[in-house]
């Protein structure tokens, strides 16, 4: 029976992972906000050109986490870049990955 | 003893209605992290439970 590395003491200290993964947290729901209001206010401009920006921002973030350290969701694997396939290496939720 | 006071607010509606008055976005939080701690992006929907009606 094979099992997985345990996680380095590291992984979950790491403060710039923390903050990264904060920042992505907080624009997500910021575009979860938007997206609600331009359901019904499909036409409102500022509201688009706000989400667009967002959507951007939260793009350009979630490559940088991928790239330094786990793809948030199989569309970022091809960010990482680990020559192996990191999406099958990386901590399950209930190692702490998704702490 | 029964507060009916929130009730002068709803005269020009008849009963029996609800009513959501239509949102128009002035200006969202451009800090993200405060939109993110008060649960909205949006400041007109900032309505911290005060446990009192809204109309006094």
């Amino acid at each position: 029976m094979m099992y997985r590395q345990p996680m380095s003491p590291q992984y979950n200290t790491d403060m710039n992972r923390n903050n990264l993964l904060k920042e992505i947290s907080m624009v997500d729901f910021a575009i979860v906000d938007l997206n609600q209001y331009l359901d019904t206010h499909p036409d409102d401009s500022d509201a688009v050109a706000y989400i667009k920006q967002y959507i951007t921002i939260l793009c350009r973030l979630r490559q940088e986490y991928a790239s330094l350290y786990d793809p948030l969701s199989i569309y970022d694997a091809c960010y990482s870049d680990c020559n192996d396939w990191r999406w099958a290496r990386m901590p399950l939720p209930w190692e702490g990955g998704c702490n | 003893m029964n507060d009916y006071r929130f009730l002068e607010c709803s005269k020009d509606f008849p009963i029996a209605m609800a009513y959501v008055p239509w949102q128009h976005m002035e200006n969202v939080y451009e800090n993200l992290e405060e939109a993110f701690m008060i649960g909205t992006i949006f400041p007109e929907l900032n309505k911290p439970f005060t446990g009192r009606r809204p109309c006094q």
